[in-house]
């Protein structure tokens, strides 16, 4: 870590490849039976230890460093989903009432709504302003009050959110 | 088994050399030398009076003053420790014990007043003395503590709150009548709250990872 704080890319990349089995651990000992949550988790927690890598104090130990930043990302995570599941509503009516779009595109409509749906609120509200609504990252950015580096950070766990969720279905 | 190598070449490609962080000591005293001169020159745009350290409640004026600064210097320290991950309040007792012994100070300068209840709307002064003089201190702290983020921003900045009421409250001492009032006490702590609810706010936004 010392070397990564010098600039050392080498180091920092041997680093973080090294952390992430331990990261997924720590992870898993909050974050149970959800395996999306807990990767989508690890990802926060590189991006945390990267935007704080100057707090690093190197006299003192590295893992309870790490440690602070995944149990604080890991709670986050969790309430995240907590709020998700609290306002979540399920309308049967409006579900039975619905359309039913028998054809190739209402298919593959359904199929992105539903690979949609199961996105975190925020990675959800990009990916329609840049990839639905043609807006550049510059103006999701503003749309959705946050920075440009968020919002490609987001675009880029949404993606690999999406990948995986549809190899999990196709299995 | 998922795969971050694309973000983490993404990361090394990003990793240019970074300033580490001071320790929490060094940038509690660093913020007092910038913090104290804009809160003293923020408070020359109100009247201010001059204390008579001869009269009879000077002593728990004093150390009303010195406690303050105390308590302001120890909690904007344990600010700055605990918005770096894996710091803890190492000092908690003593955080607890010297607002205690602030508190205490405070009233014991009532209670040996000559006018120990005052008048109502006594300490209006007071307040806006705290507001004006602790503002400028809370867009300091904040800018502060956006170096290093926290993870826990609204704890950071409550304890950040307590120091900057505490340091205001030093300045105040040193511009106010030395008799203690209950009236006035009460404005000093309602303008404590303030501040301290006011940082936690205003600042969470600046602070979270």
């Amino acid at each position: 870590m010392l070397r990564a704080q010098d600039g050392d890319q080498a180091a920092y990349c041997r680093l973080l490849k090294a952390i992430v089995p331990a990261i997924r651990a720590l992870v898993r000992r909050k974050i149970y039976q959800d395996d999306a949550l807990v990767e989508d988790v690890v990802q926060d927690v590189l991006l945390t230890v990267h935007r704080v890598r100057h707090t690093y104090d190197p006299d003192r130990p590295f893992l309870p460093w790490l440690s602070a930043i995944v149990a604080a990302r890991a709670i986050d995570a969790l309430r995240a989903r907590g709020r998700r599941e609290h306002w979540e509503v399920s309308d049967d009516e409006a579900v039975l009432g619905h359309p039913d779009e028998s054809g190739p595109d209402g298919q593959a409509q359904r199929q992105v709504d539903h690979l949609l749906s199961r996105l975190p609120a925020r990675q959800r509200q990009v990916v329609e302003l840049v990839h639905l609504s043609d807006m550049s990252l510059a103006d999701a950015a503003a749309a959705s009050s946050t920075t440009l580096a968020a919002v490609k950070s987001l675009l880029h766990r949404a993606f690999a959110t999406l990948r995986r969720n549809k190899e999990t279905d196709h299995e | 088994m998922n795969n971050h190598d694309a973000l983490i070449e993404r990361l090394c490609r990003d990793a240019h050399p970074v300033k580490r962080t001071a320790p929490p000591w060094r940038r509690a005293a660093g913020w007092m030398l910038v913090a104290l001169p804009c809160g003293f020159l923020a408070s020359r745009i109100l009247p201010q009076a001059r204390p008579d350290w001869s009269s009879p409640g000077a002593l728990w004026a004093g150390l009303w003053v010195v406690a303050s600064f105390c308590l302001g210097m120890l909690a904007i320290g344990t600010a700055f420790a605990l918005s770096i991950a894996g710091q803890r309040i190492r000092h908690w007792r003593g955080l607890a014990a010297l607002t205690a012994a602030w508190l205490l100070i405070g009233l014991t300068g009532v209670t040996n007043s000559l006018d120990k209840i005052g008048h109502a709307g006594d300490g209006i002064y007071c307040y806006a003395f705290l507001m004006v003089v602790g503002l400028p201190m809370v867009a300091i702290m904040v800018a502060a503590i956006r170096r290093t983020r926290s993870l826990h921003p609204v704890r950071s900045l409550a304890v950040a709150g307590l120091g900057i009421a505490a340091t205001s409250q030093m300045l105040l001492g040193l511009c106010h009548p030395v008799a203690g009032q209950l009236f006035d006490l009460a404005m000093h702590l309602a303008a404590t709250l303030t501040l301290v609810a006011f940082t936690s706010l205003a600042g969470r936004r600046w602070v979270r990872i």
